[in-house]
C-alpha cells in the first residue's frame, strides 16, 4: 500500500486524537513517561521522509498512544508477485523498553514477537530514522511528583492546563503586565484535579515564584508558605525523580528569603547527589545531579543570588558537563543580569559537548550576538535550521540576526535557487519567503518599480512550503500575515497573526505585527500590543533602534490619539503638526523677531520681506495641520454606536451627474466619507454589521487595484463574498462606488498595470484641482513652489531702478 | 541674444536628453500625484504648462526654449552690470547663446534649464539690491534663489555659495539696518527652502536605504575621492566633445592674468565649478555629464568672456581674435558629438509616428511596462502614456501582462481597435552583455514577452520600421552586435 504524507498525517493527527479522547475518557494509572502533544509533524520528518528510509522501507501507518507510537513499515517490493512485507514496531521509552529493545535517538524499538531478516531490516530502518529526533523529541513526564506528593495532579490533562496557565502568567510578567500574570495564576492555581484535595506543593512553589516576580509580595510569600507546608512530612524522595522535595524546599525557602536554612539544604542535596555520583556515577544519579540546576534558576532570579547559583551550576557541571540545564541555566542567568562574559567559558564548552542541542547551540549564537561576531552567530543557527531544528524562537533569532546584520544581496537568490530546484529543501524554502518579504519591503524603489504585483505572493508561496517543516514556528506565520497585509487583506492578515501569537506569545514581534496589522482597527489594543512588545524586548541587547523609536514614538501617537474620532487621522495630524511646529515655529519665532527689528527702521522694505517669508509660513502651517489633529483632545466616544462622519470633500466624489448624492443600497449606511492627505475611505454598515470600506489611493500607489480612475487605485477591505464582481449587494456597491468616483474624477478609467478591469466604462472628467490628492509633504512642497512662482511673476515685473543708496554706479 | 532666441525656436533640433527618463518626468507632471525627489519647483512650473499648452515632453521643451532664451538675457542684464574690462559680458553672452552645449540643452526635456533661469534672476536681484538697496530687489533674490533651491537637490549648497561669489567686490558699506535686512532675507529664505531640505533629505534616506544611491555610500574619504574623480574625469569643462577645449584653457589662464580686481571673482568662479561638478559625484553617469554640466559651463563662461575681454584690452585685438577663433574651432566638435542620433530619438520619433496612425476614436493600447517580463530592473521602461489620455486622445492603456490577463470584455470597450507597439523598449535590458543574440538579418532579438506577446495577439502590422543601433550607453541597455531594432505598430487580433 502506498501511503502519502497527507494519509500519515491523518493517521497521526487520528492517533492523537484517540489518544486525547482515551485521556478525557478514564484515568489510567499515570506512566512514567508519555509522548507529549504535537510531535506529529516532528515523528513524520523522521520516519516518513521524502524518498523513504533506509533500504527501501516506507511508513504505512502510525498511531500515537499516549505511552507508545504504533507504526508499520512496508519494505521495498520483492519479486513480481511477491507480497510487500510489513512489519509492525512499537515506539516506547527506553525505560519501558525489554531486553529485545533497539534503542534509536530517544526510543526503544519494539520489534514484533515474529523476528526475522526483514524485521530486522525493518528495525534498522526506523532506528536510522529515529535518530535524527536525538534531542529534538522530549518525552512528557506527566506524573511529574506523583508517589511523592500526596497532592499532585492526577491527570495529565489537569497538569498540562496548570502548566499552560503559569506560561502564560510568566510571560505577562515578561511583558510587565502583573495584573494579568496574577490572573493567570489565580486560575492556574483555581483547576480542579481530580481525586485531589489539596493544591500541590509543586504548583505553589511556581505560582508563589511567579507571584513574586509580578510585585504580589504577599500573594507570592503565601503560596510558597503552603507549598512548604504542603511539603512538610511528605514521603521520602524517590530516588528515580529527577528532582526531590528538598530540592523544592530549599527553592521555596530561597524565595521566602531564608537563604541560611535554602544553603544549608542545597548543601545537603549536593553531598547526597554527590554520593550518588561517587557510588557508580549512574544515569538516576547524574539526572539528579543536573536537576539542581532548577535550584540555581530559582536562586538566580535577584542579583543577589547570581554568585551563588553560579557556584551551584559549576558544581553541577564538574559531575555532569552534559547537563544542558546547567549550561542553559548559566548563560540564561549571566545574560539576564547583563554579565554575559561570565558564561563564555560554560557556552563554549557546552556547545563543544553537545553541538546538536539546539538550546545549547542558540545561547553559544547569542554569545555571538552579544560579541558583536554575527556572522559566527547566524552560521550557528543557520546549521541548526539546516538539521531540521524547528523550535519556537530559534528561526526568529536567526531572522532577527540577519535583519541586524544585513542581507546580503546574494542569500535570497541562493536561498530561492535552493528551494526551486530542492522541493524537499524547505529550510530554503523558508528563508526564501521570508528574505524575499524583507527585499520588498524593504525597498520601496522595488516594491513600486520592479517588484511584480504578486512579490507578496511569491513569498508566501515559499512560506506555506515551509509550512510542513516549521508549523511550530511563530515567525512563519508573522511574515505569512504581514505579506497578506502588504497586499491589504487585513482580515487573513489578521487571523494569521492570531495563529502566530498562539503558539509563540512569547515572541515580542508577534505582538509588533499585530499592532501594526490592528493599528487603524483596533488602537487600543494596538496600543497596548506595543508597549506589550516594549516590555518584552527592554533587556534585549540587540535592538534595532529605528524600530524602537518608530515604536516609542507610535504608542506616544495612541496614547494620545486612541479616544479620538478617528484615530488615525488623528495620528497623521500630530505626526505633520510634530515634524513642522518646532521648525515652524522656531522659524516663525525669527523672523518675527527680525521683522519687528527692520519695520522699526525700514518700514516699506521690511514689510515686503516678512511678506515674502511669511507666505510659505502660513501655507506650511497651513498644510501642515489637519483639522484631525484638533480630535486628539475629543473626549472619548460614548459606547454608543458611531455617529456618521462624511466629508463634503469626499462625498463629492459620490454625487450623480446631476449633482445628487449617492445613496447606497437598503439596509446599508453610509458611516464614513473620509478625505484624508493621501487617501479619501468610504466605509458602509451592511445589515448585519459587517464593515465594506472602499479605498481610493492616489493613482499608480496601489498595486492591488482593483479599479484605476485617473487619479485614483480603488480596492476594498472588508467581506464580498465572491469577490468584487461575485454579484453580491457589496460587490454591487463597489462598482457603483467605482463608477461614481470615475464619472467625477478627472480621468477615464485607465488600467495601467495587471489589473483586470471590473468596473464600468470609461467617462470623461470635469473635475478641477486634482493637485489636492497628494500627500501632506507634497502639498507643503507643492503650496511653497507655488507661491514662490507666483512671486516671482510679480518681481519680474519690476526691472527698472527706483531709487539709489549709496549706490557706487 | 536675437540669434541664439531665433536658433532654439526654429532652427534646432528637439533631442531628449534623459534617456527615456522625459517620458517618466512628464508622466509625474501629469498625474500629479507625488512630487518627484529632485525638488518641486519646476514640477509646479510644468504643471501650469501642461495646463496652459497641453500634457506632453515637447511642452517641456517649448518652456526650455523660452527659459533658455531668457536666461541668455538675464545673463547679458547681470554682466552688464559688473565692471571693466569692457566686452566680458558681450563674450560671456554670446557663448552662452550659441554654443551648442547650450542650444541643445535649452531644448531639451533637462529640467536644470529653468533652475538656471531662477539662478540668473536671483544674482540679478542680489547685484541690484548691492548697487541700489531696493528692497524689492533683495526679495526677488531671496524668491528667486529659493525656486532654483527648490528645484535641484544639488542648488541648496551652490546657491548660496553662487550668491556670496556675486556679491560686488566695490559694493558700498551697508547703511543702518542693512544688517538686519540681510538677516531677515536669510531668515526667509532659510525659511522658504524647508520644504526642499525635507524633501531631499526624506529622498536620500530612501535612495540609500533601499541601495539606489550607491555613490553617497563610503566612508568620508571615499566620497571625497569620489568628488575628485568626477571633477576630473567627469568635467563638462574638461570633456572637448561638449564644452570647446580652448574655452576652459582660456578660462584656466585668466584665473592667472585678468587685472588683480577681477582675478578673485575668475577664480572663485573657477573654484565654484569644481564644487558644482563635484556634486555630481553621486551619481553621474557619462551620458548625463552635457546635461548635469550645461550649468556649470554656462558658469565657466563667465571667466571665458573676462579672460577674452581682457587678453583685449592687454594684447590687442589680434590676440584675442585667435582665441575666439580657437573657441569657436573647438566648439564644432561638440555639436557634432552633441548631436549624434541616439536610439532614444529613434524611439520617440517612432513613438510619434505610431500615435499619429492611430484613428481617432478611442483605442486600447497595449506597450511593455514595467509589470512585464523580463524585470526591469534599472532600466528606463518608461513610455509617453500622456500621449494617449486627455486631453491628448482618450486611449485605454495597458501592460502587455494586464492585456493578456484582463482584457476588458464589453463589447465596446476600445471603438477604435486595439493596438500594440513593439519599440526600442523591448529591447532594453538593463547592464546586458555586449554581444547579444541576433535575428538572422542582424537586428537584435526582442525579450520573449514582446516575441510572444506579438505572436499571439499580432494582426495587420500599421507600420514597421527598423530603428537602426547607433550604440550601447553607459547602462549597457543594447548590445553591440546588434544593426538595428524592429519596430512595429500593430493591431491586436
Amino acid at each position: 500500500m502506498k501511503t502519502t504524507p497527507h494519509i500519515t498525517s491523518v493517521w497521526l493527527v487520528g492517533g492523537l486524537l484517540v489518544w486525547s479522547g482515551l485521556a478525557l475518557a478514564a484515568e489510567p494509572p499515570v506512566p512514567d513517561y508519555v509522548v507529549p502533544a504535537g510531535q506529529e509533524a516532528l515523528l513524520e520528518g523522521a520516519l516518513a521522509p521524502e524518498g523513504g528510509l533506509d533500504g527501501g522501507w516506507k511508513m504505512t501507518r502510525a498511531s500515537i498512544e499516549r505511552v507508545h507510537i504504533d507504526v508499520t513499515l512496508a519494505g521495498p517490493a520483492g519479486a513480481a508477485g511477491a507480497e510487500t512485507p510489513t512489519v509492525a514496531l512499537r515506539l516506547v521509552h527506553p525505560s519501558q523498553a525489554s531486553a529485545a529493545a533497539t534503542r534509536a535517538g530517544p526510543f526503544a524499538i519494539e520489534p514484533p514477537d515474529a523476528g526475522g531478516a526483514q524485521v530486522d531490516a525493518a528495525v534498522h530502518a526506523a532506528a536510522a530514522g529515529l535518530q535524527t529526533l536525538a534531542t529534538r523529541f522530549v518525552w512528557s513526564k506527566p506524573g511529574g511528583f506523583r508517589g511523592r506528593s500526596p497532592r499532585g495532579p492526577d491527570t495529565a490533562e489537569a497538569k498540562a492546563k496548570i502548566v499552560d496557565l503559569l506560561g502564560r502568567a510568566r510571560h505577562e510578567v515578561a511583558a510587565g503586565d502583573n495584573d494579568r500574570a496574577r490572573r493567570f495564576v489565580a486560575d492556574a492555581l483555581a483547576v480542579s484535579i481530580p481525586g485531589s484535595k489539596a493544591t500541590p506543593a509543586w504548583l505553589e512553589l511556581q505560582a508563589g515564584s511567579i507571584l513574586l516576580s509580578a510585585g504580589a509580595k504577599d500573594e507570592g510569600d503565601a503560596a510558597l508558605q503552603r507549598a512548604l507546608d504542603a511539603l512538610q512530612g511528605a514521603s521520602p524522595d524517590d530516588a528515580s525523580q529527577p528532582l526531590s522535595h528538598e530540592a523544592m524546599r530549599a527553592r521555596a525557602l530561597w524565595l521566602l528569603g531564608k537563604r541560611d536554612e535554602a544553603e544549608a539544604l542545597i548543601a545537603t542535596l549536593q553531598e547526597a547527589a554527590a554520593d550518588d555520583g561517587a557510588s557508580g556515577g549512574t544515569p538516576a544519579a547524574e539526572r539528579r545531579i543536573c536537576a539542581l540546576s532548577r535550584v540555581a534558576r530559582t536562586m538566580a532570579v535577584d542579583k543577589s543570588g547570581l554568585d551563588p547559583a553560579l557556584k551551584l551550576l559549576d558544581w553541577v557541571l564538574q559531575r555532569t558537563p552534559r547537563c544542558r540545564e546547567a549550561i542553559i541555566a548559566y548563560a540564561s542567568a549571566c545574560r539576564d543580569h547583563k554579565q554575559f562574559d561570565r558564561a563564555a567559558a560554560v557556552i563554549e564548552a557546552g556547545a563543544r559537548l553537545l553541538p546538536d542541542d539546539a538550546g545549547v547551540v542558540s545561547q553559544l549564537a547569542n554569545y555571538r550576538k552579544f560579541q558583536d561576531r554575527r556572522d559566527e552567530a547566524i552560521a550557528l543557527l543557520e546549521g541548526l535550521a539546516r538539521n531540521g531544528h524547528a523550535e519556537p524562537g530559534l528561526l526568529g533569532e536567526l531572522l532577527g540576526l540577519y535583519t541586524r546584520a544585513g542581507i546580503p544581496r546574494e542569500s535570497l537568490a541562493m536561498f530561492r535557487k535552493k528551494a526551486d530546484e530542492d522541493p524537499d529543501d524547505l529550510v530554503s524554502a523558508f528563508f526564501a519567503g521570508v528574505l524575499l518579504h524583507y527585499t520588498i519591503k524593504g525597498s520601496k524603489e522595488l516594491r513600486d518599480k520592479t517588484t511584480p504585483p504578486d512579490a507578496f505572493d511569491v513569498s508566501n508561496a515559499y512560506l506555506r512550503r515551509a509550512e510542513a517543516r516549521f508549523a511550530s514556528e511563530p515567525r512563519l506565520y508573522i511574515y505569512l500575515a504581514m505579506n497578506r497585509y502588504h497586499v491589504g487583506d487585513l482580515d487573513e492578515a489578521a487571523r494569521l497573526i492570531e495563529h502566530a501569537i498562539r503558539i509563540g506569545p512569547s515572541d515580542p514581534d508577534v505582538y509588533y505585527c499585530r499592532a501594526v496589522i490592528g493599528m487603524e482597527s483596533n488602537p487600543t489594543r494596538a496600543l497596548r500590543d506595543f508597549e506589550r512588545y516594549r516590555s518584552l524586548t527592554d533587556d534585549a541587547f540587540d535592538k534595532s533602534p529605528t524600530k524602537e523609536r518608530f515604536v516609542l514614538g507610535v504608542i506616544e501617537d495612541l496614547r494620545v490619539c486612541e479616544h479620538a474620532r478617528d484615530p488615525q487621522a488623528c495620528i497623521e495630524g500630530r505626526r505633520g503638526f510634530d515634524r513642522w511646529g518646532l521648525v515652524g515655529g522656531v522659524a516663525a519665532a525669527v523672523l518675527l523677531l527680525l521683522g519687528v527689528v527692520v519695520v522699526w527702521r525700514r518700514r516699506r522694505t521690511a514689510a515686503a520681506l516678512v511678506l515674502v517669508g511669511l507666505a510659505p509660513l502660513a501655507s506650511l502651517v497651513w498644510l501642515s495641520v489637519p483639522g484631525e489633529a484638533l480630535a486628539a483632545s475629543d473626549p472619548p466616544p460614548p459606547p454608543t454606536a458611531e455617529a456618521p462622519r462624511l466629508d463634503p470633500q469626499a462625498l463629492a466624489l459620490l454625487k450623480g451627474a446631476d449633482g445628487t448624492p449617492w445613496q447606497p443600497p437598503e439596509g446599508w449606511t453610509l458611516t464614513r466619507a473620509l478625505a484624508r492627505p493621501d487617501r479619501v475611505v468610504f466605509t458602509l454598515a451592511g445589515p448585519d454589521g459587517a464593515p465594506l470600506a472602499v479605498q481610493l489611493v492616489a493613482s499608480g500607489r496601489e498595486d492591488r487595484a482593483l479599479a484605476r480612475t485617473q487619479s485614483f487605485d480603488v480596492t476594498y477591505r472588508g467581506v464580498m463574498p465572491g469577490g468584487p464582481d461575485g454579484g453580491s449587494v457589496a460587490a454591487r456597491i463597489f462598482a457603483d462606488l467605482s463608477a461614481r468616483v470615475a464619472a467625477n474624477d478627472r480621468g477615464q478609467l485607465q488600467l495601467t498595470r495587471s489589473v483586470v478591469p471590473r468596473v464600468g466604462p470609461n467617462v470623461p472628467y470635469t473635475l478641477a484641482g486634482q493637485w489636492s490628492w497628494l500627500t501632506g509633504q507634497d502639498r507643503v512642497l507643492v503650496g511653497t513652489s507655488a507661491g514662490l512662482w507666483l512671486a516671482g511673476l510679480f518681481f519680474s515685473r519690476w526691472s527698472s531702478p527706483r531709487r539709489s543708496k549709496g549706490s557706487v554706479s | 541674444m536675437g540669434l541664439g532666441a531665433l536658433l532654439r525656436v526654429a532652427v534646432v533640433p528637439t533631442r531628449l536628453v534623459m534617456v527615456l527618463m522625459g517620458y517618466r518626468l512628464a508622466a509625474e507632471v501629469y498625474a500629479f500625484t507625488s512630487v518627484p525627489k529632485y525638488g518641486a519647483a519646476t514640477f509646479v512650473l510644468y504643471r501650469a504648462a501642461f495646463a496652459l499648452f497641453g500634457p506632453g515632453h515637447d511642452t517641456l521643451v517649448w518652456v526650455h526654449v523660452a527659459c533658455g532664451s531668457l536666461s541668455v538675457l538675464l545673463l547679458a542684464g547681470l554682466l552688464a552690470r559688473r565692471r571693466p574690462p569692457v566686452g566680458a559680458a558681450l563674450v560671456t553672452t554670446a557663448l552662452y547663446a550659441l554654443l551648442p552645449i547650450f542650444l541643445r540643452d535649452h531644448r531639451s526635456e533637462s529640467i536644470l534649464v529653468p533652475t538656471m533661469l531662477c539662478t540668473w534672476a536671483s544674482l540679478l536681484g542680489w547685484d541690484r539690491w548691492w548697487r541700489l538697496r531696493s528692497g524689492l530687489d533683495l526679495s526677488a533674490a531671496v524668491v528667486f534663489a529659493a525656486l532654483a533651491m527648490s528645484s535641484r537637490p544639488e542648488m541648496l549648497a551652490i546657491m548660496p555659495l553662487l550668491l556670496w561669489v556675486w556679491t560686488p567686490a566695490e559694493r558700498a558699506p551697508l547703511a543702518r539696518g542693512g544688517s538686519g535686512l540681510l538677516g531677515l532675507a536669510a531668515a526667509a529664505l532659510a525659511l522658504a527652502v524647508t520644504p526642499q531640505v525635507w524633501l531631499v533629505t526624506g529622498a536620500v534616506l530612501e535612495m540609500r536605504t533601499s541601495g539606489a544611491l550607491p555613490g553617497a555610500d563610503g566612508a568620508p574619504w571615499l566620497l571625497v575621492a569620489k568628488a575628485g574623480r568626477v571633477v576630473i574625469g567627469r568635467n563638462v569643462l574638461l570633456t572637448p566633445l561638449v564644452f570647446p577645449l580652448a574655452a576652459t584653457l582660456l578660462a584656466l589662464y585668466g584665473a592667472f592674468t585678468v587685472p588683480p580686481a577681477q582675478r578673485r571673482f575668475v577664480r572663485t568662479l573657477l573654484v565654484v565649478c569644481a564644487l558644482w561638478m563635484a556634486s555630481f559625484f553621486v551619481d553621474l553617469p557619462e551620458v548625463s555629464v552635457p546635461r548635469l554640466g550645461a550649468p556649470v559651463a554656462a558658469l565657466a563662461c563667465v571667466p571665458v568672456g573676462v579672460t577674452l575681454a581682457s587678453l583685449h584690452a592687454q594684447r590687442g585685438r589680434r590676440v584675442a581674435g585667435l582665441a575666439a577663433a580657437l573657441i569657436v574651432l573647438s566648439a564644432m566638435p561638440t555639436a557634432f558629438a552633441l548631436w549624434a542620433p541616439t536610439n532614444e530619438d529613434e524611439e520617440e520619433t517612432f513613438l510619434r509616428d505610431a500615435i499619429a496612425l492611430l484613428p481617432p476614436e478611442s483605442v486600447c493600447f497595449v506597450r511593455i511596462d514595467t509589470n512585464d517580463p523580463p524585470p526591469h530592473h534599472k532600466a528606463h521602461r518608461y513610455f509617453p502614456d500622456y500621449l494617449l489620455r486627455p486631453p491628448n486622445r482618450r486611449d485605454r492603456v495597458f501592460g502587455m501582462t494586464a492585456w493578456t490577463h484582463g482584457r476588458p470584455s464589453e463589447p465596446d470597450a476600445c471603438p477604435g481597435g486595439a493596438y500594440a507597439v513593439q519599440s526600442l523598449q523591448c529591447y532594453i535590458d538593463f547592464e546586458g552583455p555586449d554581444e547579444r543574440p541576433t535575428e538572422p538579418d542582424g537586428g537584435a532579438q526582442p525579450h520573449a514577452s514582446c516575441r510572444a506577446f506579438r505572436e499571439r495577439f499580432g494582426g495587420e502590422v500599421l507600420l514597421e520600421r527598423a530603428l537602426p543601433n547607433h550604440g550601447d550607453n553607459e547602462f549597457g541597455y543594447y548590445p553591440d552586435n546588434a544593426s538595428h531594432f524592429d519596430a512595429a505598430l500593430y493591431r491586436l487580433r
